[in-house]
């Protein structure tokens, strides 16, 4: 039986519509984010040596910079909340919700929310929650999911979208993303006033002054800083710079990666809530500071994963990734960066992530939990062709990560037959030119032919090219033939 | 939650044994764009607004200001703004001008809701917003503006209600030229960017999303067009 990660991959494969307009945005993307850089005085490995270097000194010292910047914020009187998981985060949220009366909120663009299911949790103590940011909002409508971190809805067309707003919004259809843009707005400018609570995702916290760096494309979270009463923030407890200077430069690297925009559409720092005779802002703010796993990926050969500024480069520039799109990598995070903290992060149990008997057992080499067993093979989604290391803007090793998990993955002692059956068939045919030669001919013939199940699953999952009717070395000796 | 608290800490104490508690802070490089080498700071930061779809003119003086911008908005039939109390605007009798010229100017205040929410209260807040909503332009100051990117610092606080930046379809957004930096980590090396304000902004054009085919919509958040004026001269 498929893992459910490769029934996803083969549901993606057959759609060609899908891969045709991945494949097309993904690389726009690239070419704006290959744009952006190379008009910089800053040569490229310079900027990405720096902002390596400041997240990585930001890991190394977090006690420091989380409780500096804890001390900072509660003398501003902003509410500090720590939640060991994602269960803690959304009591937290639930029981402030219930305590003030209310039982709906508003959330911007979060990828931590996902990542602890924070909106069906929060329905399920009665709080419902509206998305804000456009992508968020279509995805909502349509009860579908995230495909980008950075664009959540980029595997849904105009057309899609069309039918979706003339089905639920009585929108007259139209191909125009301005029009429907349009709609959404007056959809949630007529929603914004009847929510008292708005929650959002703090980009970076600055722990030299207390600041809370939001970033958004279109800026919700701006909107949110000034409507709410109470604003209520989620962090990762990874998501600190040393300074407000660095916090900055991140997002900037981040917005550059992520769609060659110099800076971020809408950048909001929050230094607490708002003072007396302010006349907007929230009255209430709360930090939600969330480990979820976190702090022991820290002690770990993947700590260097938490260096992640979320700005989704990998995920364009992989040639995996633009094959198969972001939806086949289940509910969280995505691309190859997703392949190697999905399967580290914990999450929310959901439908599509129940373990299976067929997932591999939950232990690294590193002796870490593998806390999503049904995320174990993600990191085969890879070619390790190291294209994602190069446009990481903090230089993350992808490959070598998604390698070690590979690794992991045969230690925990289960590859599979189709797994053993390959490994064995290489070795031998490997072992002399003659099994060389004899495992050549075997393979051209199965890769159009009939061939046993295991290995049709295999071969079926892939692209393969159409091999050539002679093989090269009989064609060579051919034509040398005196 | 204390728990929670002694418990993370305790855990990265643990991951961290052997690190040095703080590192020697190296300097940032700039994002300095290769074709700005040669330009003036105000040439930079008006063809990074070209960049980013902002549009923008340079007034010689704040009276000049003033009155281009009156004129612009009577004959764009504009009857109402959003906007910030007068002494927060660098274009001195600003108000009183469009007043004059029967502007009127609503300077959005929330500060009538109380903290705990009521009905009554969401109620009052909504036709607050709605009044607000309705209004067409917004007429704001900027902080700073920054050259290299054409990001304009928007601050929040008593008299400048970010409402009047946000909410409405058009924004006008005022700037000294005087007040034009090369980048934000040159502005924050010279002062402290937070002051006592609860927050900063940072406005990047008019608010734009990539969502759908990666293709422009703008103001799904705020507003659809942004025009800066700069003011030569001293206010």
């Amino acid at each position: 039986m498929p893992s459910p990660f490769k029934t996803r991959v083969a549901q993606a494969l057959a759609d060609s519509d899908l891969r045709t307009s991945q494949a097309r945005a993904s690389s726009r993307l690239q070419r704006w984010r290959n744009a952006s850089f190379d008009e910089l005085e800053t040569p490229w490995p310079d900027l990405q040596a720096a902002a390596a270097a400041s997240r990585r000194a930001a890991l190394d010292d977090l006690p420091r910079l989380l409780q500096q910047l804890e001390a900072r914020l509660v003398q501003r009187g902003v509410e500090v909340v720590w939640a060991e998981d994602g269960a803690a985060a959304f009591r937290y949220i639930a029981a402030l919700a219930t305590a003030r009366g209310l039982d709906t909120a508003l959330r911007s663009r979060s990828p931590l929310a996902e990542e602890i299911g924070l909106n069906p949790a929060l329905a399920e103590a009665g709080i419902q929650v509206t998305n804000t940011n456009f992508g968020d909002y279509i995805l909502q409508l349509a009860e579908d999911r995230s495909s980008h971190p950075h664009f959540p809805a980029l595997h849904q067309s105009a057309a899609d979208v069309a039918n979706l707003f003339e089905r639920k919004l009585d929108m007259p259809k139209t191909l125009d993303p301005q029009a429907m843009g349009s709609m959404a707005r007056f959809r949630l400018r007529r929603e914004l006033p009847r929510h008292g609570m708005m929650i959002g995702q703090v980009a970076l916290a600055a722990a030299d002054n207390g600041m809370l760096v939001l970033v958004s494309d279109a800026g919700e979270d701006r909107i949110a800083a000034s409507l709410a009463r109470i604003q209520v923030l989620l962090m990762g407890i990874d998501q600190v710079a040393a300074t407000v200077d660095e916090a900055l430069f991140l997002a900037q690297m981040a917005s550059r990666s992520a769609a060659g925009q110099d800076m971020p559409g809408a950048v909001t720092m929050l230094s607490g809530p708002a003072r007396a005779g302010d006349p907007d802002g929230p009255g209430e703010l709360h930090l939600v500071i969330v480990d979820n796993g976190r702090s022991a990926l820290l002690a770990t050969p993947f700590r260097d994963a938490l260096a992640c500024i979320g700005c989704g480069a990998c995920h364009n520039v992989c040639p995996v990734t633009r094959e198969i799109g972001g939806q086949a990598y289940g509910d969280g995070y995505t691309g190859p960066i997703g392949a190697v903290l999905a399967p580290l992060i914990a999450r929310a149990p959901t439908k599509s992530r129940r373990p299976t008997r067929d997932t591999v057992p939950p232990v690294t080499a590193a002796g870490i939990p593998l806390l999503d067993p049904t995320a174990a093979d993600l990191p085969l989604a890879s070619t390790l062709c190291g294209a994602c290391a190069d446009v990481c803007p903090v230089g993350i090793d992808l490959p070598e990560m998604l390698r070690s998990l590979r690794e992991a993955r045969l230690a925990a002692g289960r590859p599979g037959l189709v797994d053993n059956t390959v490994r064995a068939a290489f070795r031998w045919a490997t072992s002399n030119p003659a099994n060389y030669h004899r495992a050549h001919g075997w393979l051209q013939r199965r890769l159009t032919g009939s061939i046993a199940p295991p290995l049709r699953a295999w071969r079926d999952g892939r692209d393969l090219p159409t091999p050539a009717d002679k093989l090269f070395r009989d064609r060579w000796a051919e034509r040398n033939r005196p | 939650m204390n728990n929670a608290r002694d418990a993370i800490l305790a855990q990265l104490a643990q991951a961290n044994p052997q690190l040095p508690q703080s590192t020697a802070q190296t300097p940032l490089p700039g994002l300095a764009r290769l074709a700005d080498t040669d330009a003036t700071p105000t040439d930079r930061l008006t063809a990074a607004l070209e960049r980013i779809g902002a549009t923008w003119e340079l007034t010689d003086s704040p009276v000049s200001a003033r009155l281009l911008l009156a004129t612009a908005l009577q004959a764009d039939n504009v009857t109402r703004v959003l906007t910030w109390d007068e002494a927060h605007l660098p274009s001195p009798g600003l108000l009183d001008t469009l007043n004059v010229l029967g502007i009127e100017t609503m300077i959005p205040d929330l500060r009538a809701a109380p903290l705990r929410l009521r009905p009554q209260d969401l109620d009052s807040r909504g036709d607050l917003l709605q009044a607000a909503a309705g209004v067409e332009v917004g007429v704001v100051a900027a902080e700073v503006g920054f050259a290299d990117t054409g990001a304009l610092a928007v601050r929040g606080g008593a008299g400048r209600p970010l409402l009047s930046a946000f909410l409405p379809r058009r924004v006008v957004v005022l700037l000294p030229v005087s007040q034009i930096f090369p980048s934000v980590s040159r502005w924050l090396a010279r002062k402290n960017p937070l002051r006592n304000d609860a927050v900063l902004t940072f406005l990047s054009g008019p608010s734009q999303s990539l969502d759908l085919e990666l293709i422009r919509a703008a103001g799904i958040h705020g507003p659809r067009l942004v025009h800066v004026v700069l003011i030569g001269g001293s206010a």
